[in-house]
């Protein structure tokens, strides 16, 4: 078994004509905790767009488990092992908890529209096994109060819950989270990230994170790819990074003079005001 | 050969009709994403205001069909306004817009009763012989008129600071907006024009010629459908040239297809076209592939 | 009472079992009534009017039903719904009239024909994100009614045919049903056939919903691309949802014809399109008994229009001129239902009755926004799509 799952070489993603992507290389190794982060803009939505083929880009090659990602359509992530969450949450909001939940085993169930049809037999055994490999899920991420309430009106904390919760039912070895903590304040921050240690820890997964919030992707965070405009500034562990001054003056612009005295902390978190911290509406 | 240019000449007319109609409906999808069906109760209404203008207040016919243009334009923005702007997703817009046509087109027809009104236009039946091609003078007067409409629609997409604020929206809203675009004034001016367009086209269906003020002429908006999958649903060039393919091909079915065939055949034409255009290449002849956004 | 909701069968012990569609004491009596009224209705009441309108309105139901799976649950809008009904019809009529084969042959396969025929058309509409199936199905009713006109061994041509199609499933003979020392009359037996038809295809709607197919669709409808990522794939789901849609509404064809017993080409245009769209915005998108109430409902609109006619002077009756026909009368009502309900109450009229709070949300669903944007790159003009987080 490789060391490193997932392989990103030169790649490159240009719409319209913007350079969205330029060149970015990196490789996640076998349960890892990878962060990526940077400004507004700097692409980091669009690279995990391309890891779940959401877009195709215009160079470079990824490889997952050694073979090629790109050559994959969408629709095969999840047998490949590939699972994400969304920026602004893609819950099925007309569908309960566990149907939700259950969704993440469409891909381990068979029955068709016929077999659907009559029921008895095939389909309602496969529901009654999705639904008991999802309990444990359930249980797991604290789900199970929630159950019997329509999901449009839980706390927007529990709604992240629920996608994670359906991204793990997909049983992947990758799990890409878009923004977790956006919209959160500190303390829901603090549980989400606990949820996603354990979830981690549970099914031996590899992780790669966008975030904005800084005390998350340090301290959740194996690595961190600091992205600006498209290009890689650099990689490095989450602590060094948001010390590294280049990574500082991506964030904060033109105005380094402030950080150049030796003598404050070189702690981005404390240097980065709030709002540019937690990109994401505060609901 | 003259009964080929006989039959071109004709599509032509047609086609321009099309192209009238389908252009309501691109410039609606263009400003607000959405496949507007009230467009045919657009259609629908220019034809018996212009009527009720000429008709029965006696106006002068091209007076009546300017009043008629503006009242719909109106309409068309109040209903935007009002209707369409509260609902925020594509699936019930579709719904709603349709459910707008189905209760208007009763009421209009309710209001003015009759299964064929004369609309008093000057073309009556008359038909102009020019060089040995017989032509309505509706379509004579119709052709140069649409080619005039859609230049100066292009004109002012491409030159005027309206034009170009209704551009920049179409592409990316939120940079418009940046720019000071204001998206209410944008969806407003492109659902007037689509009102102007859809009243010019129901007077032209409403002509003698084209068989009077009747029920039934919001169907023909629905006709048009065709041409913007053949166009391209956001290309008001693709709705153009797509009407002129569509009325031209048609016009050649109706003399070319064997009586065998049955009645109505020329009818359908537009659809059987639409549906090979959405096998071999159903973004249309303009239209953009679609970039899908996380 | 919704045969769908998730009801106490979601106590921690019993999770892992999936609802049960009469789970509670409440949904079997419930269950059992309606089995009951639906032979206890015409027993008692023999006026055939009356019957007609409410086995009319049954199968009205039926296609409604399919309608709803393909727009309510999957999302996509069709307008064509009556191209479907109508090729039941006429497929019943050759199967059943001509060929003479027996009602359990006959009206299966005439719904296997217009799913056929589904099947062929959803791949030209369905590829494509956007308003395709829309102006599709448009174009397909009318294609429709120019086929049955000029199929004319088949259809009848323009004057239609007679339906001579058989309704007896051996000894029992629909239109002559005797139970006991009752001999019913055709109104009556055929209500029964009609009823109990829908009962079936509410049945197998609800387990199509609440499986793994039925699951997919809603998901496609919601978040397309989140959806595609667990491995759903939009163009089997969406082909599903329409060849459902169209066995069922071949089915309701199929006992339109022998209801009617007299069918031509123009019963199947955009009106009878309309009423079916109306019947579900009206009743409740996305449920299994919204269809039902829908359809009661736009039953009775004719028959208010008729009594209206005498009070109203702008309501004109048969064979009077001037005013709103009694069928323009009905148009006007569907297209302002159908804008009111949209607007104000997206559930429809079943989420009156329905309890608030409960696992399954009573409101239909609020952005299926895939389903019909025009294809572009501006997904934010205008229309947005769902928000993110709610408060």
């Amino acid at each position: 078994m490789s060391d490193v799952l997932l392989e990103v070489e030169d790649l490159s993603l240009q719409i319209g004509g913007l350079h969205i992507l330029r060149g970015i290389t990196f490789d996640v190794k076998r349960d890892e905790f990878f962060t990526v982060i940077g400004p507004n803009g700097a692409g980091k939505t669009s690279l995990l767009n391309v890891l779940s083929r959401i877009y195709q880009p215009t160079g470079g090659t990824v490889t997952f488990e050694g073979r090629p990602l790109l050559a994959e359509k969408r629709t095969a992530l999840a047998s490949l092992g590939i699972a994400r969450t969304f920026q602004n949450l893609a819950l099925f909001e007309d569908m309960d908890v566990m149907d939700n939940v259950v969704l993440g085993r469409h891909r381990l169930m068979r029955s068709g529209v016929v077999t659907g049809a009559v029921w008895f037999g095939r389909a309602r055994r496969e529901e009654t096994v999705a639904r008991q490999a999802c309990e444990p899920l359930i249980d797991l991420m604290g789900l199970g109060d929630y159950l019997r309430r329509p999901i449009r009106d839980l706390p927007y904390g529990i709604k992240k819950r629920i996608e994670l919760a359906r991204a793990l039912a997909a049983e992947p070895r990758l799990l890409l989270l878009d923004e977790p903590a956006a919209g959160m304040n500190d303390e829901e921050t603090d549980e989400l990230a606990d949820w996603i240690l354990t979830a981690k820890r549970e099914f031996s997964l590899t992780v790669v994170m966008i975030e904005h919030d800084m005390g998350m992707v340090t301290r959740l965070g194996d690595r961190s790819l600091v992205l600006d405009f498209g290009t890689t500034i650099t990689i490095e562990s989450p602590r060094v990074a948001i010390s590294d001054p280049r990574v500082i003056s991506a964030y904060l612009g033109d105005d380094a003079e402030e950080v150049d005295d030796p003598t404050v902390t070189g702690n981005l978190a404390l240097k980065i005001p709030r709002g540019l911290q937690r990109k994401g509406r505060k609901r | 050969m003259t009964d080929f240019l006989q039959t071109l000449v004709s599509g032509i007319a047609l086609g321009c009709l099309y192209a009238v109609l389908a252009l309501g409906f691109v410039i609606v999808a263009r400003a607000s994403g959405i496949l507007n069906l009230a467009q045919g109760s657009f259609v629908i209404l220019g034809g018996y205001l212009a009527y009720a203008f000429v008709g029965q207040l006696g106006l002068p016919f091209w007076v009546s069909v300017l009043i008629a243009m503006a009242l719909v334009a109106v309409f068309a923005v109040l209903l935007e306004a009002f209707v369409v702007h509260k609902v925020t997703d594509h699936f019930a817009a579709l719904l709603v817009t349709f459910g707008i046509t189905i209760a208007a087109a009763p009421i209009i027809t309710g209001i003015w009763p009759g299964d064929s009104l004369n609309l008093g236009d000057p073309w009556k039946l008359d038909v102009l012989r020019i060089g040995g091609i017989g032509i309505t003078a509706r379509d004579a007067t119709l052709i140069p008129i649409t080619a005039l409409l859609l230049l100066a629609f292009f004109l002012f997409f491409r030159y005027t600071r309206i034009g170009l604020s209704l551009r920049a929206t179409a592409l990316d809203p939120e940079a418009a907006m940046a720019q000071g675009v204001s998206t209410r004034f944008v969806f407003g001016i492109s659902w007037a024009i689509a009102g102007a367009l859809g009243a010019f086209g129901g007077v032209v269906l409403s002509t003698t010629v084209g068989g009077g003020v009747r029920p039934g002429l919001e169907v023909y908006a629905f006709l048009a459908l065709p041409v913007i999958i053949l166009g391209g649903l956001e290309s008001p060039l693709g709705a153009v040239v797509g009407g002129l393919i569509i009325g031209v091909v048609q016009q050649f079915a109706v003399i070319l297809v064997p009586e065998s065939w049955g009645s109505g055949f020329a009818d359908v034409v537009p659809y059987l076209v639409m549906l090979i255009i959405l096998l071999i290449r159903p973004a249309g002849l303009f239209g953009r592939k679609e970039v899908r956004r996380a | 009472m919704t045969a769908t909701i998730t009801e106490t069968d979601l106590s921690r012990n019993t999770q892992a079992r999936a609802p049960r569609l009469f789970g509670t004491w409440t949904s079997r009596l419930l269950a059992l009534l309606f089995v009951v009224a639906i032979f206890a209705i015409p027993l008692n009441i023999a006026d055939s009017y009356v019957l007609t309108v409410l086995a009319t309105a049954a199968v009205a139901a039926i296609a409604a039903t399919g309608l709803n799976v393909l727009t309510g649950y999957a999302g996509q809008i069709s307008l064509g719904h009556a191209f479907f009904v109508g090729a039941g019809a006429f497929a019943g009529q050759v199967l059943g009239g001509q060929l003479g084969l027996p009602f359990l042959l006959w009206l299966p396969l005439a719904a296997l024909f217009a799913g056929a025929l589904g099947a062929l058309i959803a791949p030209f509409a369905l590829r494509l994100r956007g308003p395709y199936l829309a102006i599709v199905s448009l174009g397909l009713v009318y294609i429709g009614i120019y086929a049955a006109r000029n199929l004319t061994p088949l259809t009848g041509g323009l004057n239609g045919t007679v339906v001579t199609a058989p309704v007896s499933i051996g000894p029992l003979d629909f239109a002559a049903l005797q139970i006991g020392p009752f001999l019913l009359t055709r109104e009556q037996g055929m209500f029964i056939l009609c009823w109990l038809m829908l009962a079936l295809v509410l049945l197998i709607t609800a387990n199509i919903v609440r499986s793994r197919s039925g699951r997919a669709m809603q998901a496609i409808r919601d978040h397309d691309l989140a959806a595609e990522v667990l491995g759903v794939r939009r163009l089997p789901a969406m082909m599903n949802a329409f060849v459902v849609s169209s066995v069922f509404a071949g089915l309701a064809g199929g006992l339109l014809g022998v209801l009617l017993q007299y069918i031509r080409p123009e019963n199947f245009g955009l009106d009878l399109s309309i009423q079916y769209v109306a019947i579900i915005v009206i009743g409740g998108l996305a449920s299994i008994w919204g269809p039902v109430l829908g359809a009661l409902f736009i039953g009775l609109v004719p028959v208010l229009a008729i009594w209206l006619a005498a009070y109203l002077p702008f309501i004109s009756r048969p064979g009077e001129q001037g005013g709103v026909s009694v069928s323009g009368f009905g148009l006007i009502v569907y297209g302002i239902l159908i804008v009111l309900f949209l607007l104000f109450r997206r559930g429809g009229l079943i989420s009156f009755f329905r309890r608030p709070g409960r696992a399954r949300p009573a409101s239909a669903s609020a952005a299926p926004a895939a389903a019909s944007e025009p294809a572009s790159g501006n997904t934010t003009t205008h229309n947005s799509t769902k928000e993110g987080p709610s408060s």
